[in-house]
């Protein structure tokens, strides 16, 4: 396993970054969110991976704007970021507005792993494993 | 022979679309850097529907799906904060 990884990305509009994201074996691309506890994935991600939905698993969302809602959470049986595995990760699975052409978000529950660096020159996030 | 293509030539070669690329090629850090486009348009649905015909036809198979532009609009802020 590396000691870090550097995983080249693209900025977007507001200067948020976007990096691959390999999700069951397959690449998408996922906005880097260390203000979001959960991964999520998108429900159109979720129905090409055949991951399964549970009705009575849900997790309650406080968004930026708005009420508390309830929304599916299901577990990711593998994702990698940047070489990293971790497997049975949750993610709680959202309909993004159309207007949004995301897959995902790379939210705290899997960056906590690490020490995050995002370089927003280099448009790079940089992950080292945090040593327990 | 299909053709190998760098995915920032993807990026510009169509722009505001959607493609499936093959990955051939990753760095250091797994990230795709080439592969060969199976399927690319506008509209996300067709491009995962051919992903899931293709995977259950090459179960190895190494997809890279992502939009070529911008995916956030100029005019919408994102700000998500999932609690």
């Amino acid at each position: 396993m590396p000691s870090a990884s550097r995983i080249r990305g693209r900025l977007a509009h507001g200067g948020v970054l976007l990096v691959p994201v390999r999700v069951q074996g397959q690449d998408f691309e996922f906005l880097v969110d260390s203000g979001s506890a959960y991964t999520a994935l998108s429900n159109d991600l979720v129905a090409l991976l055949g991951i399964e939905i549970n009705p009575q698993r849900t997790a309650s969302i406080a968004p930026a704007h708005g009420r508390v809602v309830k929304i599916p959470l299901v577990t990711i049986t593998e994702i990698s970021v940047g070489g990293f595995r971790a497997a049975d990760v949750e993610a709680v699975v959202l309909k993004f507005p159309p207007e949004l052409k995301l897959d995902g978000i790379l939210g705290m529950n899997v960056l906590k792993q690490f020490r995050i660096t995002i370089e927003v020159d280099t448009k790079t996030l940089v992950l080292r494993p945090i040593n327990k | 022979m299909p053709k190998v293509m760098r995915i920032t030539a993807i990026r510009e070669t169509f722009p505001d679309e959607w493609v499936a690329v093959e990955v051939t090629k990753v760095d250091k850090a797994d990230v795709p850097l080439a592969g060969i486009i199976l399927t690319h348009g506008f509209d996300k649905g067709p491009i995962y529907q051919a992903v899931k015909i293709y995977l259950a036809q090459h179960p190895a198979a190494r997809i890279f799906v992502f939009f070529t532009s911008d995916p956030i609009p100029e005019n919408i802020e994102v700000a998500l904060a999932l609690r």
